[in-house]
């Protein structure tokens, strides 16, 4: 593992990520803090978008706090690969709870594209889908090619879970689109489309 | 991956599994249904009585942030939770607390042990004791400390509080009430 160069990869984080959402139908999305939230938004900002811009590591948590509570719906994560590294234990709670709902994708840039491109471990050979796997999670890829990348646009919502896909997408960040800024009214939104008139207390 | 590991036991605690059963009769009580835990040997009875209770689906996790995160999720879909953990552990959360919780206005009940207080002979707990209280105090994080039975229905104040203030609140059991001397 050490020393492994990151080969030159073909998918561009954006449209993979629309080509997955575009699929959603009634799914939950959470993102992870950094370019997860504008990969995900630039592919609409809708009322089932929740956006977790304000910490490091919590995104996998509150997918799989969500998909317990709400087990009839799919739960996708979407977020990056610094901020998958930051809540890595969380895998091990994952995979061995079993969350069937439960689908993480992360956009491997191995960088942390909003503070300046620092490299991540993944840039220095660390596996997050070899890692999901070993945590117990069903289904674990990494895919950096279209075809891999159409699997995952199926699988995310298909497979058992919980299941875990990385997408190796070139090494950039992500052109910044307006996402709701306001916390409150994130979580607000959500929850009253989720719960309706029931969302109180 | 190995097979599911038999049901928590509380067998062997210093603790009182009559107190805990309280305490997850409170939790009931109040709405919870979910619960995530981090180990703590004052709270062994407490977390085995959730672990063998069908009325919660109980999570063990690894990080105090995992435990956040998870209660976190569960509220934006409408189901009550429960952060279960040692004193130490409320000590790491003041990133997750005020970056998902105060942010977004969610509201997590978090119960704790009050390690560090005086009856507690555990010499590396001495920093809760220091410095616990002013670590709430300063992020505002409302509280109150159960140290007797008569107390336990605090519990289900604490939760609903949490919920008008849209904002964490804590309850910090007694080293005496989870003995059941108090």
């Amino acid at each position: 593992m050490a020393g492994r160069k990151a080969k030159a990869e073909e998918l561009q984080r954006g449209a993979a990520v629309a080509a997955i959402l575009k699929r959603r139908g009634d799914a939950l999305v959470v993102t992870g803090i950094g370019n997860a939230v504008h990969d995900v938004a630039a592919s609409g900002d809708v009322a089932e978008n929740f956006y977790l811009s304000g910490i490091m590591g919590g995104a996998a948590m509150v997918g799989m706090g969500l998909a317990l509570a709400r087990p009839d719906r799919r739960v996708l994560v979407i977020t990056g690969d610094g901020e998958m590294l930051a809540g890595i234990g969380s895998l091990a709670t994952i995979g061995v709870e079993k969350v069937p709902n439960l689908a993480i994708v992360v956009i491997d840039n191995r960088a942390y594209a909003a503070t300046g491109m620092q490299a991540t471990h993944t840039a220095r050979g660390v596996d997050l889908a070899g890692i999901a796997k070993a945590s117990g999670f069903n289904h674990a890829v990494a895919v950096s090619d279209a075809a891999g990348l159409r699997a995952v646009v199926d699988d995310a919502y298909e497979k058992p879970g919980p299941y875990f896909a990385v997408l190796r997408v070139k090494s950039e960040g992500s052109p910044r689109v307006r996402v709701p800024a306001d916390g409150t009214f994130t979580a607000r939104r959500f929850r009253r489309a989720l719960l309706g008139d029931e969302m109180n207390p | 991956m190995n097979a599911p590991p038999a049901p928590i036991a509380a067998a062997a605690s210093r603790y009182s599994p009559e107190v805990a059963a309280a305490i997850a009769e409170e939790c009931a009580k109040a709405g919870i249904e979910l619960v995530a835990s981090l180990p703590d040997d004052w709270i062994a009875p407490t977390i085995a009585a959730f672990d063998g209770d069908p009325r919660f689906r109980h999570v063990p996790v690894n990080r105090e942030e995992s435990a956040i995160g998870l209660c976190s999720g569960a509220f934006l879909a409408g189901t009550g939770a429960l952060a279960l953990m040692g004193a130490s552990g409320l000590m790491t959360l003041v990133y997750a607390i005020t970056k998902i919780n105060y942010t977004y206005e969610i509201p997590v009940f978090i119960l704790i042990t009050q390690r560090g207080s005086l009856d507690d002979g555990a010499k590396f707990h001495v920093s809760n004791g220091l410095y616990l209280d002013q670590v709430m105090r300063s992020i505002d994080l409302p509280n109150v400390t159960i140290d007797s039975r008569d107390r336990l229905p605090l519990i289900g104040e604490a939760y609903a509080h949490s919920r008008k203030i849209s904002r964490p609140t804590v309850a910090v059991l007694s080293r005496k009430l989870l003995q059941g001397l108090a």
